[in-house]
């Protein structure tokens, strides 16, 4: 595996630019007017964010986005016990969806990988919550999750594969040259 | 399935799997039967502070809870049905799932560890009845 | 009588308004108190006069002098006394001395209640002695609520007052009305078993309804004229079942100051009576009447049967 590039003030600004676009869908799903139908079922706009990264930035520097945006959004209005549960989740889901991308174009679509990782983010967030309230019975909203996860992941997933494929066509990625650099190891 | 862009083999895979789980997690829950007479067990910290049988309540009542640093959640009883209508928890995802009446269902606010649950009434020993003499 | 009453009727409103309004007459002149409390005016004339009564409350104690020399007086409408001296279920109840109890215990005798048909009237022999119907006023009205609403062409119905059911017919589908019987350990609503019925009543009675705890001890409201204290028979729930709700309630407090075996035996000798005992360790004794008609059995309860 290729070493990414030593921490530059392009990685840097990716890195900003990224955690603040992910804290902005956080903020703007929060002042939608969405049903609760059930723990943990929510938009996930951020995820975008995620997604995009895995594709486009080193594994590291997405991990840190996602690490960066869960405590930056608890701050932001979330409560400090909700960032437990948000990196459980969100680390789940990572792990889950950087595996499926190195097969994406072959096997794995982006709004499949994106689907796949908005189920693992509910389960994560489920099994610490199952944990902590010793309650085995939370089990009853796999069926709810899984369903959720299909339409969101699904939306989000081309979303972001939008937002990718511009970026691979506009002139941002060759002054990068990241999609070099990951793209022999995805193919 | 024709092979489109956002179709691909691994995509199926993933796409009929979580179909499958909530197809089957959906039979499973409707074959819970409908417990005819439901108890709410309200917990703090795994313990529990408060029991009521949901049919028995002729009169709606609610009551506080109190959790440290300030956190509380008010708990509304209604004939069949209980829910938390005031929470202090920032993400308010106890107050926005409503009320709860089946075993199956639950209520969690997490920063204040409170659980809210239906329990399967282990007291019913054939099904349901139309009147009980006490 | 301070409980709820819940009736059930597939047919007329009227039939339903005609059987609540019976069930509020009764209320009033057998009720301890009030303006048309006939009980109140036979306790103030007690060692005086008789007082003419209406055909309900004569035939109401009268039935409860017939099932007090049936229970050997452990059943006695002339409780009043002693009732009212531990006051359970009041704000002021509490434990009497023995002195207290005694001077009660002296002025609970069935025997000393004199009955006239001819008026009809009753007179309470001594001065201070009074009566308590609050046991089998609701039987009473169950019963004679069934009454207006038979004769209103009802054939199917529910009643429920304070807990004293009354099932008329089947249920409109055709089916038995399923009754459960109330478990003494959880709060009420919970079931410990399931009987299949038509046309009778089930009454259920136990310590558990009301009580006071003091020092570990818990008073219950089933007192035994003979001791003057909370019935000790070993049982925890009595149920009757018998298509006269004012007998299943005079029973349902008899049998459990009898306890297991003279209230097993008493309620085999009496026809069209049957009944579930429950003893303290929660083993379940039924009639033959009721054998292998029990529905099931909540967890820690077990069926037994007399030898």
């Amino acid at each position: 595996m290729k070493e990414a590039p030593a921490l530059s003030v392009r990685r840097i600004t990716w890195i900003g630019v990224m955690v603040s676009q992910a804290l902005l869908l956080h903020v703007v799903e929060r002042l939608l007017p969405l049903p609760q139908l059930a723990p943990g079922v929510k938009l996930g706009l951020a995820n975008i964010v995620t997604l995009v990264a895995l594709e486009i930035l080193p594994w590291g520097d997405a991990l840190s986005i996602l690490i960066l945006r869960s405590f930056l959004g608890a701050l932001l209005g979330g409560g400090a016990s909700g960032v437990l549960f948000s990196l459980a989740g969100g680390i789940l889901s990572f792990l889950g969806m950087s595996v499926l991308m190195r097969h994406k174009g072959s096997l794995f679509s982006v709004p499949a990988i994106s689907v796949a990782g908005a189920f693992l983010h509910n389960v994560g967030q489920l099994c610490i919550a199952a944990l902590v309230v010793e309650t085995f019975n939370i089990i009853v909203y796999f069926p709810i999750l899984a369903i959720s996860a299909l339409v969101t992941g699904f939306f989000t997933g081309v979303v972001a594969d939008l937002v990718i494929k511009a970026i691979e066509h506009s002139r941002l990625m060759p002054v990068m040259g990241t999609t070099t650099q990951f793209g022999s190891l995805r193919k | 399935m024709r092979d489109s862009k956002y179709f691909l083999p691994g995509d199926i895979i993933i796409y009929m799997g979580l179909l499958l789980i909530f197809l089957l997690g959906s039979f499973a829950a409707m074959g819970r039967t409908n417990n005819g007479s439901p108890t709410a067990v309200v917990t703090q910290d795994g313990k529990s502070i408060h029991r009521v049988r949901l049919d028995a309540v002729t009169e709606p009542y609610e009551f506080r809870v109190e959790g440290s640093g300030g956190a509380y959640n008010i708990i509304q009883v209604e004939h069949g049905r209980i829910r938390v209508v005031e929470a202090s928890c920032p993400d308010q995802i106890d107050v926005k799932q409503g009320w709860i009446s089946q075993s199956h269902q639950s209520i969690v606010c997490l920063p204040n560890r409170l659980v809210i649950r239906i329990l399967k009434a282990e007291h019913e020993p054939v099904g349901e009845i139309d009147g009980i003499a006490f | 009588m301070g409980t709820i009453v819940e009736i059930r009727v597939f047919g007329s409103q009227r039939a339903l308004d005609a059987a609540f309004r019976r069930i509020q007459d009764i209320d009033a002149t057998m009720g301890r108190t009030g303006l048309d409390s006939e009980v109140y005016r036979i306790n103030q004339a007690a060692g005086k006069e008789w007082v003419p009564v209406s055909q309900d409350t004569f035939q109401v104690v009268e039935t409860a002098v017939e099932y007090a020399k049936l229970t050997a007086g452990l059943f006695d409408p002339s409780i009043a006394p002693l009732v009212d001296l531990w006051g359970i279920g009041t704000a002021k109840a509490r434990i009497p001395s023995l002195e207290e109890i005694k001077i009660a215990q002296s002025l609970i005798d069935y025997g000393d209640i004199e009955l006239d048909p001819t008026g009809p009237a009753i007179r309470l022999q001594h001065e201070a002695m009074a009566l308590d119907l609050g046991g089998i006023a609701k039987g009473y009205g169950a019963d004679a609520a069934v009454e207006v609403l038979k004769r209103s062409g009802i054939s199917s119905a529910f009643l429920s007052l304070g807990g004293n059911v009354y099932v008329i017919g089947s249920k409109p589908d055709g089916s038995p009305w399923r009754i459960g019987i109330q478990d003494p350990d959880s709060p009420r609503g919970t079931h410990i078993t399931v009987l299949e019925v038509k046309d009778t009543s089930v009454v259920t009675s136990g310590p558990y309804e009301r009580y006071f705890i003091k020092d570990g001890i818990r008073y219950h409201h089933i007192l035994d004229p003979t001791t003057g204290f909370p019935a000790d028979s070993g049982l925890v729930s009595v149920t009757i079942v018998t298509p006269s709700s004012l007998i299943a309630d005079a029973l349902s407090t008899g049998v459990f100051v009898l306890g297991l075996e003279k209230g097993l035996d008493l309620l085999e000798s009496l026809e069209d009576v049957e009944g579930i005992l429950v003893t303290n360790d929660r083993k379940v004794y039924a009639t033959s009447g009721l054998r292998g008609r029990l529905n099931g059995l909540a967890k820690g309860y077990s069926l037994y049967e007399r030898q």
